[in-house]
Parts: C-alpha cells; sequence; structure tokens
C-alpha cells in the first residue's frame, strides 16, 4: 500500500475543546520516560486520531469545538502516516455522499475534529473503565467494539 | 577411675548443675538425656577442663568465654566465680599372697576454678587453680602435684580417647587434604597409649651416650687415622643432631600447618553448610542482571502495545463499518469508468497530434481544425475541476482496494496483535515476578550468613597447602639427609671399632660402644614389637566391634568385608575382593560413627587404661539395628560409660537402657520456652536445668512440645 506522496492537511491546523485538552495531555507521553501502561498515545494526534475512529465507530454526530479551542499539533504530522489522510477522506465521503469533498480538506479536518471532540470523553471512560492501569483498559475497551469478550488479569 | 559425681558453677549454660553418675558393675550405663542445646556438650567440655584446664578448650582457651553468655553484669556483678568439682574412685588391687589380691577404693576430689572478670564485651581470665583432694578417715587431704597426677593416670592425648565427641571424633576417619591429619591422630592415640613415647625418650637417651661416647674415643686419640675417624664421627654426630632438629622443628611446623587446615576447612565447611557467600553474592548479581533485562524487555512490550493505539489496525477496525458507502460510491466510479479518469490526457494528447480520434484534422493553421482545437481546449478547462477530484478519488480507489481482509474481518489483525503482545506481557510479568522473589529469597539467605570471608578461607586454605607440601618435602629431604649421613656415620663407627680393638686401651671404650649398641638394638626391636603386635591388637579388637556394630557378613554381599589399621597408621575398610574403600567417602554416616566408636573402645581396651568413657551423641545418624548395636557393644567394652544422649538417640533403644542404665538425668535449657518447652519454666536465672527424669519419663519442667505432639513415643 503505497503511501500518498502529497498532504493535501499540510497547513491546516488540529484542534481539540478547551475542556478536553487536559484529558488528551494526560494521556499521551510528553516525555520518554512518561510509562505506556498509563500514557498509551505516543503523540497527542494518535489520541486524536483514535477519538475520530470511536466516534464513526459508535455512530456519533460531530460537535463544536466551543470556545477558544486549543491547537494540538498542525496536519503536517498527517504527512508521516499517510494511510490516516485516506481514512479521513473514505470517512468524509461516506457521510457527505459525495467524492468532491477530498476537494475541501479544511471541511474534512473540520469533521474529524468534530467527531474526535464528541467522543474524547467515551475515551477518557475507555481508558478508565476497569481495574487495571489504562492501557489494558482501554484494550480491552476496544476489543469489546470489536466484539470480543475475554477473561484476563 | 571410676566417676562418681560432676558438679558445675558458672560453666557457660552450666549455671549450677551437678550429676551422680552410675558406679554399679553391672549396670555401669549413666544416661544424660537432653534435646539439641541443651547442655550436653559444654558439660563434655566441662569434664575434660575439670581434668586439663584451659588446654582442653577450643583453642587452647584463648578467645573462648567460660561465663555463662546470659551473665548480667548489672545483677550478678562483673566477677564471675567459674568452678567444678569432679568426684571420682580409684582402686588399688596388692598382691597379699599366692593367688591372692587385695583390693581397696580411694576417693578423690578434683576442684577447679577461674575468676573471669567481665565487662563490656571484654574479659579477662587468668589461669585456672587446681586442687586435688583424697578421702581419709579423718577428712580430705590434700594431695601434691595435681596436674602430673592426672596426666599419670588419664595422660592428656587420651582426652580425645575417653572423653569422646561423636562428630568431632570422625576426625580419625576423615582424611582432610592429604588425609595426614587423620593419620597423624590415630598415630598420636596409639602411640600415648601404647606408651611407645617412652622408648622413644629412651632412644634418644641412648643417641646422646653415642654422641659422648663418640666424643671420648676422639679424646683417646692414638695413631692418625683413628684420630681422623674419630673428628669425622665427632663432626658428623653433631651435624646429625642438627639435621634432627631441623627436621624435628620441620615436623612441628608440618603438624602445625596440617592442623589449621584441618581447622579452616572445618570452618569452611561448616560455613558452607549455611551456603556460600561468594556464590549467593554471584547468583544475586546473575539475577539482578536477568531483572534488568526482564524490565528493558518490560518497556519495550509496553511501547509495542501503546503501538497498537497508534496503527493502521485499530484505525481500520474501528472504521470498517463506515466505509462501505465510501467504499460503494468508489466502486460504482469505477464500475462507470469515471475512475481512472483519462479524458484531460487523451484530449491533451490528440493536441499534441494534431488529429482526433475520429480522424479529423486538429492542426494549427488549418481553418476547421483550430476550431475543432478551440473547442477541445474548452473541455479541458471545463473538466479541470472534476479530473481533480478523479486523481484523487482514483487514488483512494486504488489505496482502499488494499485494505481487502482486513477491513471485512473487524479488527481480526489488530486483536491478533494484542492477543500476542498480552501473552508476551504475561510472560515477562511473571518472569520479573519469579526474577524478585529470586532476590528476595537471596537477600535473607545472604542476610542470614555468617559474616565470613569463604573466598579468604579458601585462599588461606591454598595458602597452607602450599606450605605444607613445601613442609613435606623438607622433611623429606631431611629424613633422606639424615639417612645417608647416618649410614656414613655406621661406617665410620664400625672403622673407628675395628681401629679401637687395635689398641688396648680402645678396648674398654669399645665395651662401651657395643652395650650403647645393643641397648639400641634391644629397645628398637622392643618398639617394633610393640608397634606391630599392639597394633594388630587395636585392629583386630576394632574390626571385631566395628562388624557387630554394622552387622558385617560377606556371605551376603555386604559391601564392607572388615576394617583395619594400616603400618602408617591409617584406619582402612576392605570391601570385596580386597578393594580398600575410603572410610569418609565410602561408608554411610552411621558405619563412619561405628567405625570410629570401635577404634576408640579397640584402643581402651587393648591400652588396658582403666577409665570411664563419656560419649556425647554417639548415636548421631545412625538407627535401628545399627543404632542398638552400637549401644550394646559401647556398654560391653566399657568399665563405665556415660552417654549424652539426644531424644531422636534414645528412640528405639529404650529397652536398652532399660536393662543397662544405673543412672538416667535430663538437661533442660530453659530458654527453649515456649517454642520446644510446653510449660514456662519457673527459675527467673537461665541457665540448664537438671531433672531426675528417665528416658521414658517427663515432667512438668523438661515435657517438649514434640513429645506432646507424639503421644505413642514410649
Amino acid at each position: 500500500m503505497t503511501d500518498r506522496i502529497v498532504n493535501p492537511f499540510q497547513n491546516i491546523d488540529i484542534f481539540v475543546p478547551r475542556d478536553h485538552h487536559a484529558d488528551v495531555v494526560q494521556y499521551s507521553q510528553r516525555a520518554a520516560g512518561d510509562a505506556p501502561d498509563h500514557c498509551p498515545f505516543r503523540r497527542m494526534v494518535d489520541f486524536w486520531f483514535l477519538s475520530v475512529c470511536v466516534g464513526v465507530r459508535k455512530g456519533f454526530e460531530p460537535v463544536g469545538l466551543g470556545p477558544k479551542p486549543i491547537k494540538i499539533i498542525d496536519g503536517a504530522i498527517l504527512g508521516a502516516d499517510g494511510w490516516r489522510i485516506n481514512l479521513l477522506m473514505l470517512v468524509a465521503i461516506g457521510r457527505k455522499r459525495d467524492v468532491s469533498i477530498v476537494l475541501e480538506p479544511r471541511e474534512i479536518i473540520q469533521l474529524a475534529s468534530g467527531l474526535a471532540a464528541a467522543s474524547i470523553p467515551t475515551v477518557v471512560d475507555m481508558l478508565n473503565e476497569g481495574d487495571a492501569e489504562p492501557i489494558w483498559n482501554l484494550s480491552d475497551s476496544v476489543e469489546k467494539l470489536f466484539g470480543v469478550e475475554r477473561q484476563r488479569r | 577411675m571410676r566417676l562418681i559425681s560432676a558438679e558445675f558453677r558458672n560453666f557457660r549454660l552450666l549455671r549450677d548443675v551437678k550429676v551422680c553418675f552410675g558406679t554399679g558393675t553391672e549396670r555401669k550405663l549413666t544416661v544424660i538425656r537432653g534435646a539439641n542445646d541443651s547442655g550436653k556438650t559444654t558439660f563434655l567440655l566441662g569434664l575434660q577442663w575439670v581434668l586439663y584446664g584451659d588446654n582442653a578448650l577450643p583453642n587452647a582457651g584463648r578467645n573462648f568465654r567460660l561465663y555463662p553468655v546470659d551473665w548480667d553484669v548489672d545483677r550478678d556483678g562483673g566477677q564471675v566465680e567459674v568452678s567444678a568439682v569432679l568426684e571420682f574412685e580409684k582402686t588399688f588391687r596388692r598382691k597379699t599372697g599366692a593367688n591372692k589380691v587385695s583390693e581397696s577404693r580411694q576417693r578423690y576430689r578434683l576442684e577447679r576454678s577461674v575468676v573471669e572478670a567481665v565487662s563490656g564485651d571484654e574479659r579477662t581470665r587468668v589461669s585456672s587453680t587446681v586442687k586435688l583432694l583424697a578421702e581419709h578417715p579423718e577428712g580430705w587431704r590434700t594431695e601434691a602435684e595435681p596436674v602430673a597426677w592426672i596426666n599419670q593416670e588419664l595422660p592428656d592425648e587420651l582426652r580425645e580417647v575417653f572423653f569422646m565427641d561423636g562428630d568431632r571424633a570422625l576426625g580419625f576417619i576423615q582424611a582432610s587434604g592429604s588425609g595426614a591429619t587423620s593419620r597423624k591422630k590415630v598415630e598420636d592415640a596409639i602411640r600415648s597409649l601404647l606408651g611407645l613415647g617412652i622408648i622413644d625418650n629412651a632412644l634418644r637417651h641412648i643417641t646422646t651416650t653415642r654422641r659422648a661416647v663418640n666424643r671420648k674415643a676422639k679424646k683417646i686419640g692414638g695413631d692418625e687415622r683413628l684420630e681422623q675417624v674419630s673428628s669425622r664421627l665427632v663432626d658428623l654426630g653433631a651435624m646429625l643432631d642438627q639435621l634432627e632438629e631441623d627436621k624435628s622443628n620441620v615436623s612441628g611446623d608440618l603438624r602445625d600447618v596440617n592442623e589449621r587446615i584441618s581447622e579452616l576447612q572445618e570452618e569452611l565447611a561448616v560455613t558452607l553448610q549455611k551456603g556460600d557467600r561468594q556464590d549467593l553474592e554471584d547468583q544475586m548479581n546473575h539475577t539482578r542482571r536477568e531483572l534488568k533485562r526482564v524490565h528493558q524487555e518490560g518497556d519495550k512490550a509496553s511501547m509495542d502495545h501503546a503501538e497498537l493505539f497508534c496503527g493502521m489496525d485499530v484505525a481500520v477496525g474501528l472504521l470498517a463499518p463506515a466505509l462501505g458507502p465510501a467504499l460503494g460510491i468508489l466502486g460504482e466510479m469505477h464500475s462507470d469508468g469515471r475512475i481512472p479518469s483519462a479524458t484531460i490526457p487523451v484530449l491533451r494528447d490528440r493536441l499534441d497530434v494534431g488529429e482526433c480520434i475520429c480522424g479529423e484534422s486538429l492542426r494549427v493553421g488549418d481553418k476547421l481544425g483550430e476550431a475543432r482545437r478551440s473547442v477541445i481546449e474548452r473541455l479541458i478547462e471545463e473538466n479541470q475541476r472534476s479530473d481533480q477530484v478523479g486523481e484523487v478519488v482514483t487514488e483512494l480507489y486504488y489505496w482502499s482496494s488494499g485494505l481487502g481482509d482486513e477491513r471485512g474481518a473487524g479488527g481480526a489483525s489488530w486483536t491478533r496483535k494484542f492477543t500476542a503482545c498480552a501473552a508476551t506481557r504475561e510472560d515477562i510479568k511473571q518472569r520479573r515476578e519469579e526474577c524478585g522473589r529470586r532476590v528476595r529469597r537471596l537477600e535473607k539467605e545472604i542476610d542470614g550468613l555468617p559474616d565470613t570471608d569463604v573466598r579468604g578461607l579458601r585462599d588461606a586454605i591454598r595458602g597452607y597447602e602450599d606450605r605444607q607440601r613445601q613442609l613435606q618435602r623438607m622433611e623429606g629431604e631431611f629424613a633422606a639427609t639424615i639417612e645417608l649421613r647416618g649410614e656414613e656415620f655406621r661406617e665410620l663407627e664400625r672403622d673407628r671399632d675395628r681401629l679401637l680393638k687395635v689398641r688396648d686401651r680402645g678396648k674398654k671404650l669399645s665395651a662401651e660402644v657395643d652395650v650403647v649398641r645393643d641397648l639400641e638394638n634391644v629397645l628398637l626391636a622392643s618398639k617394633q614389637r610393640m608397634a606391630n603386635d599392639e597394633l594388630a591388637r587395636v585392629s583386630e579388637s576394632m574390626n571385631g566391634s566395628f562388624s557387630r556394630m554394622i552387622g558385617v557378613d560377606p556371605e551376603q554381599k555386604a559391601i564392607v568385608h572388615r576394617a583395619e589399621i594400616s603400618e602408617s597408621f591409617d584406619i582402612v575398610v576392605v570391601g570385596p575382593e580386597g578393594r580398600r574403600l575410603s572410610p569418609d567417602k565410602d561408608l554411610n554416616g552411621a558405619s563412619r560413627r561405628a567405625l570410629t566408636l570401635a577404634f576408640i573402645l579397640a584402643l581402651a581396651k587393648v591400652s588396658g587404661v582403666k577409665a570411664p568413657n563419656v560419649i556425647d551423641t554417639p548415636l548421631g545418624m545412625a538407627s535401628g539395628y545399627v543404632r542398638r548395636a552400637i549401644l550394646r557393644l559401647a556398654i560391653e567394652e566399657s568399665r563405665q560409660l556415660v552417654l549424652l544422649l539426644t531424644h531422636d538417640e534414645i528412640r528405639g533403644c529404650e529397652d536398652v537402657i532399660d536393662e543397662c542404665a544405673d543412672v538416667v538425668v535430663t538437661f533442660t535449657n530453659p530458654a527453649h520456652y515456649p517454642v520446644m518447652l510446653v510449660n514456662e519454666p519457673e527459675q527467673e536465672v537461665g541457665g540448664v536445668v537438671l531433672c531426675t527424669c528417665n528416658h521414658r519419663t517427663t515432667c512438668q519442667m523438661c515435657v517438649r512440645q514434640d513429645i506432646v505432639r507424639e503421644p505413642n513415643d514410649d
């Protein structure tokens, strides 16, 4: 699967609602020493993108980012994982039922950020549901979303 | 000699203990029952101390405390008076006529005491004083020279024979290093018992006399040849004296080194029994390195786990149901031929060629052609935007077709990776816990070790062994030189004798020389006979007892056929087809114990020394038939037998003790409450207490937890 050469989101910033920013920071590794078991996301964009996916999976509608949203990073980061650009476009096409959306990167990011904003609290719940460390709680929750139930820990 | 009673005050565990021994001739056994750490070995040591003083203590009493370890200086004072009293009797027989012997008994009382000054961890002790009293109708009368008296009756060299610690006595058969130590112990014991030392002294005296005769011969002077021979003999005699002295010094050093090696090996063995610190520390370092590795693996596994939430698998798995509509649209566009979009490139290609795909002209300069070109260029401009969409969508279409199975399986790939990751992490977790447990166990073991430097001990032993080899070589060299010079000396003596005989005035001297030589020959022959004959008797007696103790029956394919003492004073065991077995390697613990006892009893029997046998834990390691046989043999072969036995050693031998014991008492250490003793002791001050409970009974004071738990013990 080849990667994209052009990143349409190159100059578009990615925001999260101010109210959720602390959660995004808490569960992302800020320094080399942060334990992955407690901060399962390597970067904030990883938290953001998983939130988009969870939002889509759960059928959430995008919500507004509220007053003074906080920028976590610019869209250039998405160029490092071209598959994310493609998946965001496919999500947008599916939602709009119009392929021309692919030429509207800001609209796509807005849609994705709205979905992320809607599902960040759910992802935070997934991290905390259970009596193990956040990484194991999140793993169990993701398995449940996939329909897998198992007895562990 | 027959023991009557022993009384101790402030002698280590024995704060105030008096034991009366059985003195019957039929029932000659006394049993002192006591659990481990109840004062049995202290009692044995105390008996030796009262007889031999500090020489009987470990390390000749240096740095060895006598007063009770729980002595309270504030309560009891800083001066501890340690004392012991031993009462015994000696039978004298006097011939009063033909076939008539009168027997009389004399009772003695040996008192030894010393004061130890205690201050904090410091203590000082002067030499003990000893007093021997003999009982007379008018009362006790002091005897002169008590030390010499005791040494005459029971020489110090025989101490370990008549006062035997079952464990230490194994040294007679257990080889350490070259085996020289056990051989030396056996030799010393036999020499002391058979009085070979007296003959050696006489031989030394004869040698001195020979030297004197030689000097006289030189003074006589005379012809030149006699002068030369006599001078040479004097020089050689002096040289031989020096060589003998040097050899004796080397032998002394060698004995010290052997002793030291033996002590260090014992210390090492005791330490290693508790654990080898170096080995444990190596294990600890190894485990810590492993733990560090496991931690690193754990960190990596945890990062790999986190990576699962950043990858495409989780995203595609979660988005799979929602991607359907978008992928449907793309599929439809592909079916309709709208993607991939090739319109604009084809039109541009036609403009470049100058001819339409229908064959009409598109050339510049051609009026119709230029009109057609402008239509096509407008068409290109109008499709520009939709073509950009097409380009992106085409790329999306082909990329998404690569998702294939993953999308359909709905997170199967992620689940598979997560399952593997969880298994790895669980494995790492268990390894980490195991390593942690190992580290804690090792820490505990290391903390519990005495602060003994095992490597240092081994180095010291190696150092002493080097010195041992060096001394053995020197001893051999001295022996060879003495032999060589001795031969020369004897040759010269013959020469000198011949010359003396030629001269009248040398005749008297020659006669002296003959007498000296004859005496020497007589003594040497006697020594040889005693050594050979008596050694054979000890060997035979030992073999008889040993065979009965372990039930040797060569007809029934027994491993051990007989035991004997070799001419070089080694105790050896012979197996089938005359094969020589190593007592300390090829015999089990019970047989080793039996062999040691058989040797000691044989020595006592052959020597004719009439003394009691006091034996501490003689039955350890033995059980069943062998235990009972050892006990019966020891009773049979002894004039008076005092056994210090644990409850376990008594088990299975109760009927033998019923039959043979005159006195049975029990030692109890109150410090064993509450772990081992059932009832709280009444006495406030520590120290062993004695009760008259025998091997079948217990009282409020001595009843033990394990006896309570085993009600059928009796």
